[in-house]
């Protein structure tokens, strides 16, 4: 087994084996499941188109994403640090890389078992209404892309911070900021607006994913931003051994 | 095995450690002595690659550390001041976790196996490492540290929080490995570290003011420092000043007065006064005695063949701890071959 499946499995069994993992999965698909039927499926009486539920329906979706990632990863390294585990893993012979890779994959597998758990919903608008299952599986696409870079800028701030309330803090403020960036979009004119509103984590990127349209510009743009936090969580990683 | 160069260790403007420069050779257990803040763990820290110098050099069988650290990674087995261990992973597990990620070569379930059984921890190895006595957990670390096979083992203050019985097995364990790996253990115990090494390194302010075998440091103590006076006014050397402490148990009508008597007459002996017998119970006698030369032997000779049964013979540790105290005593200057392997 190599380095990097085997600091993920580690990670998976540390889910199961606290709480955490079982309380956070709770609420976040409690939280999912209300959306659904508050939000979503709207008022009773009142139609809606059913591409409109399912969208509606990720776009809860993708909110519980954002907080579970952020959860997830602010204690992957944090708390490696707190307790004096670290020294461990870079005293082996594996590369902060590696390290990186295992900790992203095990909070990736987690987020995927959670989009399992709650393809009730879009199951349901599938049986009972005219939705394809290209538009449930590009929803789906966003919502793991959008995790995979909230968990990129978590892994960052725990690798930051030397406790993990501190590397939810860092983390936070970095997916508030790049969340809110299309209302800074609109206080300021073109071409600079059309640039912040590139930025902005949710709003347009995903809701072409909502709405079932796949733009390679969106991959991409989530893609990067992983790109982008994970190798300056190895740098951070790299230069502690300055310290 | 261990080359040291030069090495120095800054945060910010402060210095840690340097410039230090010693070499250890292939299979020696050596001790790093030094008080708190002295700089014993952050050189741990470099040479285990975990932390990287400021400048200098340092060599692990014959491999650059910081130019190819993972290269050398699965050569090092590490021990920090408090052991790596993941409390939700139960100790089986944990160190087939360890073994894995150390690219332990062949079997790792019984290599696992071996170091559960040679740091005696199989009685809690299906147990969760967060239930397990601090004891208990230096040992695991240990496990996890030794579990690759490393060449160089180095262990940061592994005594450090034990109970007594803890520390005599932990001392046997450390004993137990030696020939298997080159050893650095940590401390700022002296009695720790001259119990289980074979050269003790003293650093003091990140540089090694005395290097030798603890018989080596006292005589260059009894070189350095101002002579003190022994009985009568004259003048003795250090060095060659030994405490020792002799329990024994007197026969049918002989006392302490006898015994002193005894005592003082043998040739060697500067000073013989009653201590204390402690937990010996009643009818033991005490002596402390102060001698100019190594009169063990002849003690003990003198001893049973007046009849008395001997119940003891200790060196004063106190001894010991006074040069440790002289060689890290800030102002102190440096020994002039500190820095070269005696």
């Amino acid at each position: 087994m190599s380095a990097t499946l085997l600091i993920a499995q580690r990670e998976l069994k540390a889910y199961v084996r606290s709480p955490l993992g079982f309380v956070l999965a709770a609420a976040v698909l409690l939280g999912e499941g209300i959306w659904f039927m508050a939000k979503a499926m709207g008022s009773p009486g009142e139609k809606a188109l059913s591409a409109q539920v399912l969208a509606e329906t990720f776009n809860g979706i993708t909110g519980g994403t954002i907080l579970a990632c952020l959860i997830m990863s602010m204690r992957l390294i944090a708390v490696e640090q707190e307790q004096g585990t670290l020294i461990l893993l870079k005293t082996s012979p594996i590369s902060d890389r590696v390290v990186v890779a295992g900790k992203f994959l095990s909070v990736m597998v987690v987020l995927t078992l959670l989009s399992l758990l709650s393809a009730y919903m879009p199951a349901l608008i599938f049986v009972n209404g005219k939705v394809s299952l290209g538009h449930i599986f590009v929803g789906y696409l966003g919502t793991l892309l959008l995790g995979a870079a909230v968990t990129a800028i978590g892994l960052f701030g725990s690798a930051l911070a030397k406790n993990q309330v501190i590397g939810f803090i860092i983390s936070g403020a970095i997916v508030l900021v790049l969340l809110l960036m299309w209302m800074v979009a609109k206080l300021s004119e073109p071409p600079l607006s059309d640039f912040l509103d590139g930025l902005a984590l949710h709003h347009l990127r995903q809701r072409d994913f909502m709405t079932g349209v796949l733009r390679l510009d969106n991959v991409a743009f989530y893609v990067s931003l992983c790109f982008v936090f994970l190798l300056a969580t190895i740098k951070t990683l790299e230069a502690r051994r300055w310290r | 095995m261990i080359q040291i160069e030069e090495l120095t260790k800054y945060y910010g403007e402060r210095k840690a450690v340097g410039p230090l420069s010693f070499t250890i050779d292939k299979g020696e257990v050596v001790g790093l002595l030094g008080l708190n803040g002295a700089g014993k763990t952050t050189t741990l820290r470099m040479l285990s690659s975990d932390l990287l110098p400021t400048s200098g050099r340092m060599r692990v069988d014959g491999v650059d550390l910081v130019e190819s650290p993972e290269k050398v990674r699965p050569k090092i087995g590490y021990l920090p001041d408090r052991p790596p261990l993941y409390g939700e992973m139960t100790v089986k597990e944990f160190l087939r976790f360890a073994a894995k990620l150390k690219r332990t070569k062949g079997d790792v379930d019984k290599r696992v196996a071996e170091v559960i059984e040679l740091t005696d921890a199989g009685e809690y190895a299906n147990a969760r490492i967060d239930t397990l006595s601090h004891g208990y957990r230096q040992r695991v670390g240990i496990a996890q540290a030794i579990v690759h096979k490393p060449k160089l083992l180095l262990l940061d203050e592994p005594i450090s929080g034990l109970d007594p019985v803890q520390i005599v097995e932990m001392r046997a364990l450390i004993r137990s490995l030696r020939g298997e790996h080159t050893t650095v253990v940590s401390s700022h115990i002296l009695s720790e570290i001259s119990e289980t090494c074979d050269r003790v390194l003293v650093i003091r302010d990140g540089e090694i003011v005395a290097a030798g075998t603890e018989e080596e440091l006292r005589e260059r103590m009894g070189d350095d420092d101002a002579l003190p006076l022994g009985p009568a006014g004259t003048v003795t050397r250090r060095s060659a000043v030994r405490k020792v402490t002799l329990i024994a148990r007197a026969p049918e009508g002989k006392d302490i007065a006898h015994l002193l008597g005894l005592i003082k007459a043998i040739e060697g002996v500067d000073e013989a006064r009653e201590a204390e017998a402690l937990g010996e119970g009643k009818g033991a006698l005490a002596v402390a005695i102060v001698t100019g030369t190594d009169v063990r032997e002849e003690l003990v000779k003198t001893v049973v063949t007046s009849g008395y049964g001997l119940l003891g013979l200790e060196r004063d540790s106190k001894e010991l701890e006074s040069v440790f105290l002289e060689l890290t005593k800030k102002g102190r200057r440096k020994a002039p071959d500190a820095e070269a392997k005696p």
